[in-house]
């Protein structure tokens, strides 16, 4: 079984999620939060690495969608909307906090496929995910937690279409490498 | 087995990223392959266990504080179940039937939508279990996407929304009725509530408002006919051969059956698909002018794709209805 696919019908569950919260619905709010709020939260999180910030940030990226919406201005993929306002919000937070910038990964080699990881524990997977280049981490964050789709990973993090596989399977090897030691 | 699927295939089956066709080559093949499933089932525990490492708690109370902070057009109450009522019972009496359709069908529809207005009376928490279901959400953001492009001054904007929320808690009720198999979907293909509306409005908008409301609502309905019926025969046509020559007339077709609704806006995508899987079935398909022109084995196919569709709208109604 496919554990994270998201199928047309959920894009189209959330459109409608958003213009029923506009509408006056707030369950439709509640709903729709509950789908993509984690997501986007521990999006923010990971960029700005502080919890403070990570909840204004996505409080910032909701009012923003429901603006949008309400302007009557049509959003066909919510999830890659939101993801995309909240990457730049917390990345012009940031640039006002310190210079850091978003460093692109050392190119490594073409590294081998590894094993899977079965039996990592949950801390050591945090620990490796934390310790990886920014677009490792943003990169398996969008995939994993936020289930988006390579060509939309691809459009978030200004790709070329198709090189978000690559991106992908990098950063997967270099967490496994890190968990393994 | 010379055919496995590579590493990044079975990587892709497992995050959705695969076509059915080609998802359904990789489950052919599991069950008669130790190492591919093992593999699968493998990578299935990693991806599981970095979901779980990298999931955040979110903050107490900060979705509460999102919904406080935003603001939304103009609250809207559910009905009372009496506004309900006679909103819907008014309703009922201008819901117009496509013209062709026989009388006898008309009767049985009458029938069962004064069963229907009967049934809400009796029920006493229809009014709140209604609002609850999907169909309800799902009419409801098409309310609020109806609202935001008509263009409709303040002052009706009120009386605007109600009878759109009216008419589509109607076309839900309908709905609701088709999942439990009580009203066939097949003379559902008949109704529009939203058709209705048209009396209601003249009586109602200034001129400038009631033209632009009704072309643009006329313009959203054939566009939302056409898509639906592009849609429904490009999954048909991946799924059977059929002549380009014939998927050009049944799309047509089924634009032609249903470009008149002005309910496309509304019904969810899902509906609109059964209502073409439906129509091919009782038309096109079976005519025996059509017969002459399909290749027998074609028909067949198509009909045996048909039933399998319509198998799988009749789990999405129930899923749909279910609370």
């Amino acid at each position: 079984m496919a554990t994270h696919e998201r199928a047309g019908s959920e894009i189209n569950q959330e459109n409608t999620l958003v213009l029923s919260w506009v509408a006056g619905n707030l369950a439709s709010g509640e709903a729709l939060l509950s789908i993509l709020l984690p997501g986007i939260y521990g999006l923010c999180l990971r960029i700005l690495r502080n919890s403070a910030d990570a909840e204004d940030a996505s409080q910032e990226t909701f009012a923003r969608l429901c603006k949008q919406v309400r302007q009557g201005r049509s959003i066909d993929n919510v999830r890659k909307w939101t993801a995309t306002v909240a990457m730049n919000l917390c990345f012009d937070r940031r640039r006002q906090r310190t210079r850091e910038i978003l460093c692109d990964p050392p190119e490594e080699a073409v590294l081998e496929e590894q094993e899977p990881l079965e039996t990592a524990d949950r801390d050591q997977l945090r620990a490796g995910v934390d310790s990886l280049p920014e677009r490792y981490r943003l990169a398996l964050h969008q995939h994993f937690v936020l289930k988006l789709k390579p060509q939309e990973i691809a459009e978030l993090m200004g790709l070329e279409p198709g090189t978000a596989r690559v991106l992908l399977h990098r950063a997967l090897s270099a967490l496994r490498k890190k968990v393994r030691g | 087995m010379s055919d496995h699927p590579t590493i990044e295939r079975l990587a892709d089956y497992i995050s959705g990223q695969l076509s059915d066709d080609e998802a359904a080559r990789i489950e052919d093949h599991l069950p008669g392959c130790r190492d591919c499933a093992w593999e699968i089932q493998r990578r299935s525990i990693e991806s599981h266990r970095i979901v779980r490492a990298m999931s955040e708690p979110i903050p107490a109370g900060l979705a509460k504080r999102i919904l406080e902070s935003v603001p939304t057009r103009s609250r809207v109450a559910w009905l009372p179940l009496a506004a309900v009522a006679a909103l819907s019972a008014a309703l009922i009496g201008v819901v117009v039937w496509q013209h062709q359709a026989t009388e006898g069908t008309v009767r049985r529809l009458e029938e069962q939508i004064a069963s229907l207005s009967a049934w809400k009376d009796k029920e006493q928490d229809s009014a709140s279990r209604m609002p609850n279901s999907l169909f309800q959400v799902g009419m409801e953001g098409s309310v609020g996407e109806i609202l935001a492009w008509a263009k409709i001054g303040d002052s009706n904007e009120g009386r605007v929304r109600s009878a759109l929320l009216a008419a589509s808690l109607t076309t839900a009720d309908i709905l609701d009725r088709a999942a439990r198999g009580e009203i066939d979907i097949s003379e559902l293909a008949s109704v529009d509530t939203l058709q209705g509306l048209e009396v209601e409005f003249r009586a109602t908008l200034e001129e400038s408002e009631y033209t632009t409301f009704f072309e643009r609502l006329d313009r959203r309905s054939r566009e939302a006919a056409e898509h639906a019926a592009r849609e429904f025969m490009d999954d048909l046509g991946a799924s059977v051969e059929i002549s380009s020559d014939e998927r050009t007339q049944m799309t047509s077709f089924l634009v032609e059956r249903t470009a008149w609704r002005r309910d496309e806006t509304i019904l969810p995508d899902f509906v609109r698909h059964h209502l073409c899987a439906s129509l091919l079935r009782e038309g096109n398909i079976l005519s025996p002018e059509a017969r002459k022109r399909i290749r027998s084995d074609e028909a067949g196919k198509v009909l045996a794709y048909l039933d399998r569709v319509e198998g799988r709208y009749r789990t999405m109604w129930s899923r749909m209805s279910r609370r």
